[in-house]
């Protein structure tokens, strides 16, 4: 029986050791094991066969070869085979990279050009951006900050712009399920204004769908951007979801970071609710500290340091008040000593004490009232009003000769052509005045102020007139009475002077007497001579009182023989056939009586 | 609450937009759907005290000169399907769009809805026609956007029949 079985069974070593159990037994065991091995014998072989496969590795390897896929497959979206799986996957590629970096890198060849070109456009869009700005501003107050804070710490000028210039506002984050479109969460700064946020989640991804299907552009490009006037929205997508934050403002980099940061951190975090999820978002709240950390704003440098800068404006504001006022009160103090100045050298004023009291310049002194206006010579002072100044002025008289002068013409009235002079207290009168001025002014003049005595130079206009006319000759042709054109017009320059004896004679309220004598040349008859040196004194007589002259009382007489004044020459006869006047003026005012 | 993307989806002509106007609520202007082919509207419901959001993507009409955008469809947990009663080959569109929507976002539920069922003396579609379809499976219903017929109990189906699977899944 045992036999039997080992060859059936094919295996030796199981022979053997049936073939040895069987050694000692007896024919009732055998007839057990046989019936045994009918009944049980099928399913112990097969009990071995299974034994012998699973105990062999390569059977198993080829076992589990075969389903491996399958699983892996069922299993794709388990997040615990990912993390079954992340290790070795990253130590395989770190090796593979230790061992040939080349099969990973032309495995990434056709991704990573454009990866890099989007960093880079990312980037260089922002500074742009930024340095478009920094242009506007290049000769602003800012701009020089900007250089001195470059300067103070050394880090380039470009950069302190782009961090410095950048202003915006996240208004509104989106966390939209990338291929429906539904709304997942939204943060707001300011939920004033906002419109329905699940039809415009919606409608931002219709749009970006409509451009990419418009401009036909690849699978993995998408949207980033949008800007309408002030306001954009910027587009972060992950495979599962976007994040959109609208900004007011231009787009920094900072919020582009902060939004592509936020997708991935979503990613990671909700990765497989985000795939298999039916429609509540409620659980995303959990998402919302990520989105409000989006909520970026920059505001000005002036809002943020409000205090600061006040401080300093408002220390700028006292500086310069102080300054202005430091600057006009030495303005003020300077206008004024140069109006005092001009006031000491002023004739006729005498200043005598000066003070401020109450914002007011006082200045006390004498001044004559002949002196110039004190207001007259402020107003060559710039930056002084006459109402800053309080004068009180006493009148005098002032001994400058200046002053005694001007007196002095107020009070004699010097006729024209008279001009006085003052020195060592003598006031000296030249000219040819009347001989009243020269009276009356010899007897005031020692009353005025600083005048001793009065010297006149020169002869009264009277005077002149008397030796004038004294000296004026009317000639005649020899053995005539009459005259001829030229005599005439002396004769007429004579009766002019004597007009003007008259007017002066009156005014000082004397008389005068003229004699008007005839004379003839010594040839022909006495008699005749005579007769002809009267007619010609007549003559002339007949003339002049044609004038009328009231002051001066005339007469005329003829001389018998006149007497030779340069012997008989022709000239000396020539002058004989004359006419010659004797004028005398009666100072005695007693005199005017009589005559009168 | 649950939100869910639906689609409107038909024939140019067939009375889409109007036939939901009056049931949504929306914060674009009709001219959305000329320039960049969709218009959002959204809807709430109230099924068996849950609350469902729809937001409505009015998709502009499928016709010979303009082909239906199928990135608009993606997402969508069902969709709205308008024929014109009284057009017969508005339907055969309505069979074409539904056939690109399946091909799409694969099996999702819809509701046939063969609008103007107030102007009955020019209706063309035959009553065969529609016991085909409701054979297929089909939920079909006759609405009215002058009367606002039925309009409401269309979107309360699709809302069920969207939540239902979810429920089933164990999915709240």
């Amino acid at each position: 029986m045992a036999e039997s079985v080992a060859p059936r069974n094919g295996e030796p070593e199981h022979g053997s050791l049936l073939q040895s159990a069987s050694d000692r037994r007896t024919p009732a065991d055998d007839n057990f094991a046989h019936l045994r091995s009918i009944i049980v014998g099928p399913e112990q072989r097969e009990l071995l066969t299974l034994r012998a496969h699973l105990l062999d590795p390569t059977t198993q390897t080829r076992d589990v070869s075969r389903v491996l896929p399958d699983a892996l497959q069922l299993r794709s979206r388990d997040p615990q085979l990912m993390q079954a799986l992340a290790p070795s996957i990253e130590q395989a590629i770190t090796a593979s990279v230790a061992r040939d970096p080349q099969p990973l890198a032309d495995a990434l060849f056709p991704v990573i050009g454009p990866a890099i070109r989007k960093a880079v456009a990312h980037t260089f869009d922002a500074m742009i951006e930024s340095l478009n700005q920094a242009v506007d501003r290049t000769v602003s107050w800012r701009a020089m900050r900007w250089r001195w804070v470059a300067w103070r710490t050394g880090r380039p000028y470009a950069e302190i712009v782009l961090a410095d210039t950048v202003e915006y506002r996240v208004e509104q984050v989106f966390l939209v399920q990338r291929e429906s479109g539904l709304l997942l969460q939204h943060v707001a700064h300011d939920r004033r204004g906002e419109r329905d946020p699940d039809q415009v989640s919606a409608m931002l991804t219709a749009i970006t769908d409509f451009a990419r299907d418009s401009f036909q552009i690849g699978e993995s490009d998408t949207l980033e951007s949008l800007r309408i006037g002030d306001l954009a929205v910027s587009i972060a997508q992950g495979p599962h979801a976007i994040v959109a934050a609208v900004v007011r403002g231009s787009i920094p980099l900072s919020v582009r970071s902060a939004i592509e940061n936020a997708a991935e951190s979503i990613h990671r975090q909700f990765g497989a609710t985000l795939q298999s999820l039916d429609g509540d978002p409620a659980v995303f709240a959990a998402a919302r500290p990520i989105l409000e950390s989006c909520l970026l704003t920059q505001q000005r440098q002036a809002h943020r340091r409000p205090s600061y800068r006040g401080w300093v404006a408002a220390g700028i504001v006292l500086l310069a008040i102080v300054g202005v006022w430091i600057y006009r009160e030495a303005q003020t103090r300077q206008a004024w000593n140069a109006y005092l100045d001009q006031l000491r050298r002023e004739p006729g004023i005498v200043v005598v004490s000066v003070d401020r009291r109450g914002g007011k310049f006082i200045v006390n002194g004498l001044r004559d009232p002949l002196s110039r206006d004190p207001g007259q010579l402020l107003t060559a002072q710039a930056g002084l009003p006459l109402a800053s100044i309080d004068s009180r002025w006493e009148p005098y008289q002032a001994l400058h000769p200046a002053f005694i002068i001007a007196r002095a013409i107020l009070l004699l009235r010097p006729p024209p052509g008279v001009s006085l002079t003052f020195a060592d207290g003598v006031l000296t009168a030249t000219g040819s005045p009347s001989q009243r001025w020269v009276s009356d002014t010899g007897r005031i003049a020692p009353a005025i102020a600083g005048v001793q005595r009065v010297v006149f130079v020169g002869d009264t206009r009277e005077a002149i007139l008397v030796a004038q006319v004294g000296s004026a000759m009317v000639n005649f042709a020899k053995g005539q009475a009459q005259f001829d054109e030229i005599q005439h017009q002396h004769l007429a320059a004579v009766v002019l002077e004597l007009q003007e004896l008259d007017r002066l004679l009156m005014s000082s309220g004397r008389r005068a007497r003229l004699e008007i004598i005839g004379d003839a040349d010594s040839d022909g008859p006495e008699s005749l001579n005579a007769q002809l040196s009267l007619a010609r004194a007549n003559h002339v007589l007949t003339v002049i009182r044609g004038a009328a002259l009231q002051r001066i009382d005339l007469s005329a007489r003829g001389l018998w023989q006149s007497l030779p004044a340069a012997g008989a020459t022709h000239t000396g006869r020539l002058r004989n056939r004359r006419v010659s006047f004797e004028i005398r003026v009666m100072d005695d005012p007693a005199s005017r009586g009589p005559q009168q | 609450m649950i939100q869910k993307k639906i689609c409107l989806l038909g024939g140019s002509g067939v009375g889409k937009t109007s036939l939901v106007s009056q049931f949504v609520h929306s914060i674009f202007s009709d001219k959305y759907l000329t320039t960049v082919g969709v218009k959002i509207d959204k809807k709430s419901l109230d099924l068996d005290s849950e609350r469902v959001d729809l937001v409505i993507w009015d998709i502009y009409g499928h016709d010979d000169f303009q082909k239906l955008r199928s990135s608009y469809l993606r997402g969508a947990s069902g969709y709205l399907l308008v024929a014109d009663g009284t057009r017969a080959a508005t339907l055969e569109t309505a069979l074409e769009v539904q056939h690109l929507a399946y091909e799409t976002i694969g099996e999702v539920p819809f509701v046939l809805l063969l609008n103007k069922a107030d102007l009955e003396e020019d209706w063309q579609i035959p009553e065969t026609a529609i016991h085909e379809l409701v054979g297929l499976g089909w939920q079909v219903i006759e609405t009215s956007a002058k009367t606002g017929e039925k309009v409401d109990a269309a979107f309360a189906s699709l809302g069920r029949a969207m939540v239902a699977p979810a429920r089933e899944n164990g999915h709240e």
